[in-house]
């Protein structure tokens, strides 16, 4: 019992212990710490790649495709209905991607996709943005530029103003004593450049609607250089003389600065109906909520940010669709934008923006196509963030059939006269809830072998060629590069834990040592009243393993709560200094430090840390067992 | 039941410091009788605490045995030999040797502790308590059951060690110069108490180099050139 007694006795009378449980406590936090956010960052990466693909796919291996797909597909469906859900062809090839109106280019990966099918089969359709907010708005088809309209000035404010205008020419022409009823009412383009200028500073940009204080709406110089330009010439005819209020300011009189104020803020833009508000970037962020667009629905609309200015036209009273048909492309989130440090994005696109995709078609050999690159007009309709930083920087999305039909996959005519299979790169199939994945891809296999065997005869050298290279995978499967990258990283990790785990064993052999050094005559008096060799060693391995347990407690304890608050400290951090940020989203794909702590790695550090304190404790415990009473007891 | 507790014969005992060989026992023999009140006297260096550590078991001799009650202790093993201490024998030394982390309870108490296993002890945990509890109050020291080794005089330590050395309930008290490290008065006491335990039939073995503190014993034998010479 008294081995007991004297270690707890010794584990919180000494100093020295607090040191040795301070250090085990710090290793095991930080083991804690970076395997949770290993471990976060693993599975965060599974799940997003499994959002990505669907749960089986079959590639074709090369660049040209696989024909007969359609054959296939069809077989599945009839063949093994209690095992595919849904299936949905997918060519991927590259491109130059190009934003004529700002000559950006990029390196690009074109994927053609039957949008519907293919959001059935995975996650892709929850990170389309506008689709997010305006639901059914996004697709692939031919597509023309949307374009907001604004209605013409109601007939009311029209008279005020000209009522004004004519006053301002009455008053010049009573200072120079010659009255005369206005020969002319204001004309309509001045008053148009009025309404440009209302629409735009105070009505687009709200700034009555936020400012409390409302302001004086005083007319900027230049829209007063042409007033007073008009008035002058209006002028001019009955009085010549008076042409010298060039300094004199503009200002609206009351009445009709009361008028506009009741007016203004009930200004609305109105959009296409089945585009509503989808051309409106409100926030510019990912959290805006639908609720937040209803309520500013007048509000943000691009003009003067960038090469968005078209999608307003003041020329327009009406919504509407202007422009010639292209069809529409889904781009990938950081190949157009940059994120911001907030990890939101400034997109200064507007929906409809023109864009360009250079393709080279390969012949069903892979030998370039006699027609040579062709150039692809696309009109944005929606840019798409997975969420991986490689997907999403790379990848752009158009129509499937059009994107077969311009990479001269879709049938050809031989010079013999038949025609060629249409081709695709990739078959996602979806299989039934509950199927087991290698399961469904064994029975896809199968399948596909039994599909291969019974191929008819018109079957070409080349068919049979690229038939042979398709392989059947799940989405793991394809993964596999990747997570095997993070999880060899993670082995990587055991190691440098498995070094910090013998520095906290020698800590804790030194800190035991001198500990059996200090208390040489206590080990020597233990012995003198009976305590064995033995029992004086197990005194110094329950001491140690006590470290161990308390320093573990205390660890994982502080490990989780950093873990938990891992996100705050780095906002902590930038706002002390934004070179202090450690995570950066745009290196490791996600916006938060993703992190887990798991139950079995606390478990397993606990472990580790109480068996590493015993193994440092068991070097001065032997010796302290080895302790000769007579040499410890002879001096005071 | 034997007269005679403990016999030492023939003991030899040499230490080496080097090449240099200490030779401080050579043939020391002794023995001690149940109930004894026995006195060691020799000059400082002749040896006697070293006699009395092989008396005690805590170390062991080059040649020679020791009997206990006609067992002889160095033919057993080293557990045998803690067994020995914990049970038959009760330890004081000069410099008291108490346990500084512990209260005075506690380090009379820790033989017992030492005597019994995890679950042995709860059950007799209370038994031990109220021993210990009563040992204390006899050598007087109940006002500072709950102080520290640091908390008291020389004199009081001592008689927390003897306390601690009673608490097994020892056949067999091993004293090396009690006294030594005390002012006369302290001394004085500390004899007292050893009389009066002798008095009440424990058998006590007592070191010292003082002829004043040997005239109290019931027998005096003296160490010279590593021989017992009785007087
Ligand atoms: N561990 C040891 N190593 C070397 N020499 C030792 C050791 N222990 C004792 N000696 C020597 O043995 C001799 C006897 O020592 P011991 O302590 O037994 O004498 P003592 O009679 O108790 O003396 P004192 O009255 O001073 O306590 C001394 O000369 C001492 O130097
Ligand atoms: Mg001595």
């Amino acid at each position: 019992m008294y081995k007991w007694f004297m270690a707890w006795r010794y584990l919180h009378t000494k100093l020295i212990a607090v040191f040795a449980v301070l250090a085990v406590a710090l290793c095991v936090a930080m083991v804690l710490v970076v395997m949770s956010v290993m471990g976060g960052f693993l599975d965060m990466i599974k799940e997003r790649s499994r959002g990505l693909l669907s749960d089986i796919v079959m590639d074709a291996g090369t660049l040209q495709g696989w024909p007969f797909y359609e054959e296939f597909a069809q077989r599945l469906h009839e063949n093994l209905p209690d095992v595919v859900e849904a299936s949905t062809p997918v060519i991927y090839n590259y491109a130059v991607f190009r934003v004529p109106e700002v000559s950006y280019t990029k390196p690009a990966q074109v994927v053609g996709i039957r949008l519907k099918e293919y959001i059935a089969v995975n996650d892709f359709g929850k990170g389309l943005y506008y689709e997010r907010y305006y639901p059914g708005t996004t697709h692939l088809g031919p597509q023309k530029q949307p374009l907001a309209g604004l209605p013409p000035l109601p007939d009311e404010l029209k008279g005020a103003i000209r009522t004004w205008l004519q006053e301002e020419c009455a008053a010049r022409r009573k200072t120079a004593e010659t009255y005369e009823a206005p020969r002319r009412s204001a004309p309509d383009d001045l008053l148009e450049t009025i309404r440009v200028w209302l629409e735009i500073e105070w009505s687009m940009l709200g700034k009555l609607a936020e400012d409390d204080e409302s302001p004086d709406i005083t007319l900027p110089v230049e829209l007063q250089d042409v007033i007073k330009q008009w008035l002058r010439a209006e002028c001019s005819a009955a009085d010549a003389t008076k042409e010298d209020d060039q300094e004199q300011t503009l200002t609206l009189p009351d009445g009709l600065q009361a008028l506009l104020r009741t007016w203004l803020p009930g200004r609305r833009i109105t959009l296409p109906d089945d585009l509503r508000n989808a051309n409106i970037r409100w926030r510019n962020d990912d959290n805006t909520t639908p609720e937040d667009i209803a309520a500013y629905d007048r509000l943000p609309f691009v003009l003067g940010w960038g090469p968005g200015d078209r999608v307003f036209d003041f020329t327009y009273d009406q919504p509407g669709y202007d422009g010639l048909e292209f069809p529409g492309v889904i781009v990938g989130c950081d190949l157009i934008y940059q994120r911001g440090r907030d990890g939101t994005y400034k997109r200064s696109y507007p929906r409809g923006t023109m864009m360009a995709l250079t393709l080279v078609p390969l012949t069903a050999s892979g030998n370039i196509n006699v027609e040579g690159p062709v150039r692809v007009p696309v009109r944005y309709a929606d840019d798409s963030r997975t969420g991986v930083y490689d997907k999403d920087s790379l990848c752009v999305y158009v129509d499937f059939e059009m994107l077969q039909h311009k990479l001269a996959m879709d049938p050809q005519e031989l010079v013999d006269g038949r025609k060629t299979k249409p081709r695709t790169t990739q078959l996602l199939v979806d299989l039934q809830n509950g199927i087991d994945l290698l399961a469904g891809r064994e029975a896809i296999e199968t399948e596909w072998d039994q599909f291969l065997a019974s191929q008819p005869s018109e079957v070409t050298d080349v068919e049979e060629r690229l038939l042979s290279y398709v392989e059947v995978n799940t989405w793991e499967d394809l993964q596999r590069p990747f997570i095997a990258a993070v999880e060899k990283e993670k082995v990587l990790m055991a190691i440098i834990l498995a070094i910090i785990c013998f520095v906290a064993v020698m800590l804790i052999g030194c800190i035991f040592y001198m500990i059996v050094q200090k208390k040489t005559r206590d080990i020597g008096v233990l012995k003198a009243l009976g305590a064995t060799g033995p029992g004086v060693a197990g005194l110094f391995i329950i001491y140690g393993a006590s470290v161990g347990v308390v320093g573990s407690v205390l660890g994982n304890s502080f490990g989780a709560l950093f873990v938990h608050y891992i996100n705050d400290f780095q906002d902590f951090l930038i706002s002390l200094d934004p070179q202090l940020q450690v995570w950066n989203p745009e290196v490791y794909t996600f916006d938060r430090i993703p992190s887990a702590v798991k139950r079995l790695d606390v478990l397993g550090i606990s472990l580790v840390a109480v068996l590493s304190s015993i193994l440092g404790s068991l070097i001065p415990a032997v010796l302290a067992g080895r302790v000769w009473p007579v040499q410890a007891l002879r001096y005071e | 039941m034997n007269k005679t507790i403990l016999r030492a014969r023939n003991l030899f005992k040499a230490y080496h410091m080097g090449k240099a060989v200490v030779r401080v026992l050579r043939g020391a023999s002794l023995h001690a009788e149940r109930g004894e009140f026995l006195v060691v006297m020799g000059a400082s260096g002749s040896g006697k605490s070293t006699l009395l550590h092989l008396l005690g078991a805590l170390d062991v001799p080059d040649k020679g045995s020791v009997e206990f009650c006609d067992r002889d202790l160095f033919l057993n093993g080293a557990a045998a030999r803690s067994r020995y201490r914990n049970h038959e024998v009760g330890f004081v030394f000069q410099f008291y040797h108490l346990l500084p982390e512990l209260s005075v309870l506690a380090n009379v108490a820790l033989p017992r502790l030492v005597t019994h296993g995890v679950i042995q002890w709860f059950a007799a945990r209370r038994e031990a308590r109220d021993q210990a509890k009563a040992i204390i109050e006899r050598v007087g020291l109940t006002k500072r059951i709950r102080h520290r080794p640091n908390e008291l005089s020389g004199g009081e330590l001592q008689r927390v060690a003897i306390a601690r050395a009673l608490i097994n309930k020892p056949s067999l008290l091993l004293a090396d110069e009690p006294t030594g490290n005390l002012d006369a008065a302290s001394g004085k006491e500390i004899l007292e108490l050893l009389e009066e335990l002798n008095r009440d039939g424990q058998t006590i073995i007592m070191v010292t180099h003082d002829a004043q503190v040997a005239a109290r014993a019931h027998r005096r034998v003296q160490l010279e050139e590593g021989r017992i010479r009785t007087k």
